[in-house]
């Protein structure tokens, strides 16, 4: 039997994507922590106001369990959807879930946002001798803001 | 003439006989480029493989299924304005959706964005100029939007289904491409092949935007949601 050349280029072809998708997603990495508790938990309340995250309290320790409880009634849209990218923290909270924990390993102001980077907030963790760190993360101040006059697009 | 003749064809002597050789070939060079750029810097990057070997790995599929469609064109120069148009404006659409997505899933809507306007509107003005200026201008405007609709996509799904969205894209406009392939050679058929060539274009296309993609994942700007 004769086969065609361009049945071995599509075999080959196959084989390729075939191999090097499973050598792609075979590989597990250790992105999005959250639940993880370490040592004493720090307990606070999260929620929306004009636009920005406000936290009953902003500061926590390095290396200490920080769990944000959201208070879902004040947080409009696309508010839910959070990210803590410098804690890898990922989540979309809902009534039913609406806590995020995560163990900050490093010093300094961090940003935290919605997945769409228009609401916007900032929290401190300090270093183990309760010293407030230099560091900054730079924060994108190009989005929009959402909680001056609503979001189009990410309402709900 | 039928779907059947088409697939019938990609075993022939026109043009439509090297397009799976053209994908195969197109595989060939980017994950020639990946391998050799992972062996030598990408694999002592932490997490690369969960955080970026999902996203590269569908780029670079997705360019394996424009670069065919380019050379198909090449191959007949000219189209009657109907379907040049549709030609850049499918181009344009999916070559800026998918490059914009896969780089907005990893840095963020702006780089995305950038990212995959540029790529559209480059290969959407460049294909869509085989019927004049208005496949040009068609090509254009769908890189343009193209590139802004995938980065926007894949920044909406960040704490959604990011992945599977991924692949259900992926599939879709390898469908509407592979649609696009068949609808030249119905336009086409009729027409003779007007050049011949190697695949020179194919390697430097495949190898030019795995790396640029691969660079702009790997080590490129980011916004803030993805620092």
């Amino acid at each position: 039997m004769k086969i065609k050349k361009n049945t071995l280029y599509m075999l080959g072809a196959l084989l390729i994507v075939i191999v090097m998708g499973s050598f792609v997603l075979s590989q597990k990495g250790s992105i999005v922590s959250g639940n993880v508790v370490s040592g004493d938990v720090q307990a606070v309340k999260m929620y929306v106001e004009n636009g920005q995250y406000v936290f009953s309290q902003n500061e926590f320790k390095k290396g200490q369990t920080v769990r944000i409880e959201a208070d879902i009634s004040k947080m409009p849209g696309c508010s839910k959807s959070i990210v803590i990218s410098a804690f890898n923290v990922r989540k979309t909270l809902t009534t039913g879930d609406n806590v995020i924990e995560f163990t900050p390993d490093k010093a300094g102001t961090f940003n935290i946002a919605c997945s769409m980077n228009m609401y916007k907030g900032t929290f401190t963790v300090l270093d183990n001798d309760g010293v407030k760190a230099a560091y900054v993360e730079p924060a994108n101040t190009k989005g929009s803001s959402c909680g001056s006059g609503g979001c189009g697009g990410c309402g709900g | 003439m039928s779907f059947k003749t088409f697939t019938k064809e990609l075993n022939g002597s026109r043009v439509e006989g090297e397009l799976i050789k053209t994908v195969f070939y197109s595989l060939i060079v980017s994950f020639v480029t990946l391998g050799v750029l992972y062996y030598f810097k990408l694999k002592y990057i932490a997490d690369f493989m969960p955080k970026y070997g999902f996203y590269l790995f569908f780029a670079v599929l997705s360019y394996a299924l424009i670069v065919p469609t380019i050379r198909q064109i090449r191959a007949y120069k000219r189209m009657n304005c109907m379907s040049g148009m549709m030609v850049g404006m499918t181009i344009g659409m999916m070559a800026g959706f998918l490059g914009g997505y896969f780089v907005g899933a990893t840095n963020g809507m702006f780089y995305g964005g950038i990212f995959g306007m540029f790529v559209g509107i480059v290969l959407g003005a460049w294909m869509g100029k085989c019927c004049g200026v208005m496949g040009f201008m068609e090509g254009i405007m769908a890189g343009f939007m193209g590139g802004w609709m995938g980065a926007m996509t894949a920044v909406m799904l960040i704490n959604d289904n990011l992945r599977l969205a991924s692949v259900l894209i992926f599939l879709v406009c390898a469908v509407i491409l592979a649609s696009l392939n068949y609808m030249i050679f119905m336009e086409t058929r009729e027409n003779p092949r007007e050049m011949r060539e190697d695949h020179f274009i194919t390697i430097v296309i495949s190898f030019v935007l795995t790396a640029i993609t691969t660079w702009l994942i790997v080590f490129g700007p980011r916004s803030a949601l993805f620092g």
